[in-house]
């Protein structure tokens, strides 16, 4: 177990190396600096800013240097916020995008397990045919729709929640709303139809003879096993989620990190496209190690291999 | 020290993302607010880039700038020029040697005297290369060796900025600059606290410890959220200012912002979403404010069939301007038949652009007369002709290109490709004259014409047109070398008809801003260079 943590702490670090690597040269080979934004500015004023955040120096240097950077956990200073560093984005920015994803993760599960349960027990009757158009709604709506009309009639119109900001905490409810609109109906699917298979098993027929009641049934020998699909997805989409969403968190002006990452690349904002990136991608390997941990807890068949 | 103080906010962030509690929103510093205070909520779109007034040129930063700072003159809520920190000055019979006397009294924000030293200081940062200011061409195109000191060549000492006392500041330009006085209200000339400053290279994010010398200073600030001003009690005509609070909200959609807006929660926005301009337009809280700012298309005249000038008249006179401004684009917004937008006065009291005249160029299409030119220019059939329409990713000025392509399509009967690329991508191809006719606009940070006709020249590095003339650069130098005004401005008419008469530029329609602000709120101006003055705001019973 030890070494398999190890083996797999190593891997992480390479993977997040390359990760870095190949955003470094792709950013540098899109056109475009950090202050092209505008209009071109004076050869001498153009000079001076280069020089100032050392834009000169040959590219393999830049990248040795921002390596050094990140190793002492350093992302270095944003080139679109003047005297802001890209650790101060993030402080700002993740813990309200955090907040709304974890939120929205919570609501994901709390609704769709349970709805997908009755979905694949009662498939075919009518539960199982609302269950599906809702979450066919769920999949195929975009979440900036979900979020406009949340926004409008319960925001504005009615006026139950703030129409912008979380300054109120009952701000968060809307955007969690619609941050989870896809991934509730893609859980309440996948959940339906694992079940779905699991409850044809011949263990589960074993169960029923031995006279256990349909909820021990259900619960001990169908959902956990139906679990392993459901868990794999777990952690990509909770680092997606913990990252913030751009739309959502625009149209309910909150002051999260989904749109560094947009503008980061529009504004050619280096250090910051490195930033978030790796910021992204260690939080996505995290997750996904510690789903592969919670496999041998869920499923006792599963060993971590060496 | 610096690093420091990173790694400990991103291990911060990092945690209290990672606990499970749920809600970290905290209360805003305005909250809990006495009633009987008077705050005025105001919808931006974006966060500025920097809150040092000396680094940016951004203009998210703007409201901030000139509700926090006062630099030499300032504007008054008539949008008029008017002396600010300086209480008057003089200027030499040859025009270069300005010297400016404070007012007595001015303080800063933490209480210590403003001097002349500040805005040394200030201006000495700007033009130190190493600090980075991108609008350092601000100051140094017009101040005396000021260039040569950026570029190391020369010392302080040999710089045309002179501290004769501590309240009186003499400035030597390089040559006489008529519209000086309009320079220096803009936001690089302001001044900052030397003893702050030098002392913490930071001070511009360090919101506790944020000095100005204007109206309100900066509270705190919340990226994303808001930029909460608060009434500076050490301004010198702090007794005029009626306001306790500016919040300036940061809404990236507008959409989100008006319905804040009706819902009673903003008192005024910046910008209103350009599909509720229609709907909005009849209303008292709507206003239309014209800009100083226009919005052209340049022609690639080094392009097979755009270098025929006969050509690049043809496509500027068969646009229906009034149809894309009122039907397509639905805005307020003036044709434009010059480069150089209304609203500059010259010195016989004309308007620059009036006198100026407009080059054959209507509101409306001159479709035969554009067939006659083709016709005159070999293209009996004007179907042999294909031009590359190009613009940057935005979506108002991809309904601009879309109806250029088709009124050229459907009116003449040349060929168009309509091809987006976000905005680095295009700029780059423009420099490298990759394009046919591409989408472009200027907005003026000064009310004077240079600010649009320095663009094009040709000592400027972006030759984006191809075209250039000696004869028009020589003109911008006899403009800025006279003395005499009404010299100045025939060789400012003279440079623009140069280009006009080439048809270098397409002009399309000169600026507007649609924005909202309610009926109670009173006496405040936004000026033709988008200056927001909010200092004489009044709050009425509502």
């Amino acid at each position: 177990m030890a070494r398999y943590i190890l083996k797999r702490l190593a891997m992480m670090v390479v993977t997040l190396f390359a990760i870095m690597l190949v955003t470094f040269l792709i950013m540098h080979a899109i056109p475009g600096g950090p202050y092209s934004a505008g209009k071109r500015l004076p050869e001498d004023i153009q000079a001076a800013l280069d020089e100032k955040y050392h834009l000169n120096d040959p590219l393999y240097v830049q990248f040795f240097d921002y390596v050094k950077g990140v190793l002492q956990l350093d992302l270095g200073p944003s080139f679109r916020y003047e005297g802001l560093s890209v650790n101060d984005l993030i402080a700002q920015g993740f813990p309200v995008s955090a907040t709304l994803g974890v939120l929205a993760m919570l609501f994901t599960l709390v609704i769709s397990i349970p709805m997908g349960i009755i979905a694949a027990l009662k498939h075919g009757k009518w539960q199982d045919t609302l269950i599906s158009v809702v979450t066919t709604i769920g999949v195929t709506v975009p979440s900036f729709v979900i979020a406009t009309l949340l926004e409008y009639f319960l925001a504005y119109r009615l006026r139950w929640f703030p129409i912008y900001g979380v300054e109120n905490p009952k701000g968060y409810i809307l955007p969690m709303i619609a941050l989870s609109g896809y991934y509730l109906a893609f859980v309440t699917r996948l959940t339906r139809s694992s079940l779905m298979d699991v409850m044809r098993m011949d263990y589960i027929r074993t169960a029923r003879v031995k006279g256990l009641t349909e909820t021990q049934v259900v619960v001990r020998h169908g959902l956990r096993n139906s679990l392993i699909p459901v868990v794999t997805v777990l952690g990509p989409t909770l680092a997606g989620l913990l990252m913030g969403s751009f739309v959502v968190e625009q149209i309910f002006a909150l002051p999260g990190m989904g749109r560094f990452f947009v503008q980061s690349i529009t504004n050619r904002d280096y250090t910051a496209i490195m930033g978030f990136t790796l910021f992204y991608a260690t939080v996505l390997v995290v997750l996904v190690f510690l789903v592969d941990i919670l496999y041998c807890l869920i499923d006792p068949r599963i060993k971590l291999a060496e | 020290m610096k690093q420091k103080i990173s790694r400990r906010a991103f291990l911060q962030g990092s945690a209290a993302a990672l606990a499970t509690t749920a809600f970290c929103g905290s209360l805003s510093l305005s909250a809990g607010a006495e009633e009987s205070e008077q705050v005025f909520r105001y919808a931006i779109t974006d966060d500025p880039d920097s809150l040092d007034p000396g680094y940016t040129l951004n203009s998210f930063a703007s409201p901030v700038f000139y509700n926090c700072f006062v630099g030499l003159v300032r504007y008054n809520t008539d949008s008029e020029l008017i002396p600010g920190a300086a209480a008057d000055w003089t200027v030499s019979d040859d025009g270069l040697v300005w010297t400016f006397t404070l007012n007595e009294g001015m303080q800063w924000s933490n209480g210590t005297d403003v001097t002349a030293a500040d805005f040394e200081y200030a201006w000495q940062r700007v033009l130190t290369a190493e600090f980075g200011a991108s609008g350092a061409y601000m100051l140094y195109n017009y101040i005396e060796n000021a260039q040569s000191y950026y570029n190391g060549e020369c010392e302080w000492e040999d710089v045309g900025i002179k501290v004769l006392d501590d309240l009186t500041l003499e400035v030597t330009l390089a040559s006489p600059c008529s519209y000086f006085t309009a320079l220096l209200a803009t936001w690089t000339y302001m001044p900052v606290c030397k003893a702050v400053v030098s002392e913490n290279e930071d001070w511009a994010t360090d919101y506790d410890n944020y000095v100005s010398n204007g109206p309100f200073t900066i509270e705190s600030y919340r990226m994303g959220e808001a930029i909460y001003l608060v009434k500076n009690e050490y301004y010198w005509l702090k007794d005029e200012v009626s306001l306790d609070r500016i919040n300036l909200m940061i809404f990236q959609d507008l959409t989100t912002a008006l319905n804040a807006y009706e819902a009673g929660e903003l008192d005024g926005m910046t910008k209103v979403p350009s599909s509720s301009i229609s709907s909005l337009k009849g209303r008292d809280d709507f206003y239309s404010i014209s800009l100083f700012s226009n919005t052209y298309w340049m022609f690639n005249t080094t392009e097979e069939y755009l270098s025929d000038p006969l050509v690049r008249e043809a496509l500027t006179i068969s646009i229906d301007r009034t149809a894309l401004i009122e039907d397509v684009l639905q805005t307020s917004s003036t044709p434009a038949t010059g480069h150089v937008p209304y609203g500059y006065i010259q010195s016989d009291g004309q308007d620059f652009r009036e006198a100026g005249g407009d080059y054959g160029i209507t509101a409306d299409p001159q479709i035969d007369r554009a067939l006659e030119l083709l016709a005159e220019a070999g293209y009996e059939d004007p179907s042999e002709i294909t031009i590359r329409v190009c613009y940057y990713t935005s979506d108002t000025v991809k309904k601009v290109a879309e109806t250029l392509a088709s009124m050229w399509e459907t009116n003449l009967g040349i060929n168009c490709e309509i091809e987006s690329s976000e905005w680095s991508v295009f700029y780059d191809q423009i420099l490298d004259l990759d394009y046919g006719v591409a989408a472009m606009g200027d907005s003026a940070t000064y009310m004077h014409p240079m600010a649009f006709l320095q663009t094009y020249q040709g000592s400027e590095p972006p030759l984006e047109t191809g075209w250039r003339s000696e004869e028009y650069d020589a003109y911008l130098a006899q403009a800025l070398s006279t003395t005499d005004a009404a010299e100045a401005d025939e060789c400012l008419h003279a440079a623009e008809d140069l280009f006009m008469n080439d048809y270098v530029l397409l002009p399309l329609y000169y600026g507007s801003s649609a924005m909202m602000m309610k009926d109670y709120v009173s006496n405040w101006a936004i000026t033709a260079c988008s200056i927001e003055v909010f200092d004489g705001i009044e709050l009425l019973e509502h």
